[in-house]
């Protein structure tokens, strides 16, 4: 199988940066904007993950400028996916996106890291 | 008194014709927070509000003309009127009963997590002062009302 180079960039407006860390968690960086133009792509680069064995995954969502709900539910949905296999997910993410999670009443569904990340 | 800037007193109107796209999304929530901070006294904090909400009602307009395989552009239209905002987003996709949209379980629920969609409508109402939406089988009209110079309620 041909191995994809990081970073990838998905979208005009969403580049994804990936490694493993020494603690073996998969960690996912993004950049730019989290909207319905990246998600395909999002989704596809953490299913990937999955697949590959992964069960301990960090999104780094510090850079990320904006979120809506498209992102959240591919957030939801890979919450899901790390619980069916028994593994966690964390989310770093900054003040604003720890905004808009608690406005879609969805934060609690969520372990967020702020180290870092106090906006 | 330069009459180029400020405000007319009559209000201003921008209007967006985009593909159904989603790579337009980020377009129109550019120009249109943009349009929201011409005014001096728009606080970011709410134009923030605005531009997320704009990007629910323009991802739903991406899907619902995705749904209907119909190739027509969305409109998106912008007038602001003092610290008043005020967007309409048509599409053309085949409508939807808003009330009848299922809301999603507590996030205390288990089942929440097999709920990814259906956040967009409730963060529109949350986000901005006023959601109204009509919608039939021509499509659906989606229209929301800021005033971006209050703090969020």
């Amino acid at each position: 199988m041909a191995q994809l180079e990081w970073p990838r960039r998905y979208s005009e407006h969403m580049e994804l940066h990936a490694r493993s860390d020494d603690d073996g968690a998969w960690i996912v960086t993004l950049l730019g904007e989290l909207d319905l133009a990246a998600v395909p792509g999002f989704r596809s680069a953490t299913q990937e993950a999955l697949r590959d064995g992964w069960t301990e995954l960090v999104i780094d969502l510090q850079q990320v400028a904006f979120v809506d709900s498209a992102g959240i539910g591919v957030l939801i949905g890979l919450r899901r996916r790390i619980a069916e296999v028994g593994g966690s997910l964390t989310l770093r993410a900054s003040g604003e996106v720890l905004r808009l999670l608690s406005v879609a009443n969805v934060d609690g569904l969520f372990h967020v890291d702020t180290v870092g990340g106090e906006a | 008194m330069n009459e180029l800037n400020g405000d007319s007193g009559y209000g201003e109107e921008v209007i967006l014709r985009v593909p159904a796209k989603s790579d337009y999304i980020a377009l129109v929530r550019v120009v249109l927070a943009a349009a929201a901070a011409i005014d001096p006294d728009s606080r970011d904090d709410r134009v923030d509000d605005l531009r997320i909400a704009v990007s629910e009602a323009v991802t739903n307009a991406v899907e619902a003309h995705h749904a209907a395989g119909t190739d027509s552009h969305i409109e998106v239209r912008c007038f602001t009127h003092g610290h008043q905002v005020e967007v309409t987003v048509r599409d053309r996709g085949p409508g939807f009963d808003p009330d009848s949209v299922e809301a999603a379980p507590d996030a205390e629920d288990p089942r929440r997590l097999l709920f990814e969609n259906g956040l967009g409508l409730p963060l529109m109402r949350k986000l901005v002062d006023r959601t109204d939406i009509q919608s039939g089988d021509d499509g659906t009209l989606v229209r929301l009302v800021i005033d971006t110079s209050l703090s969020p309620s």
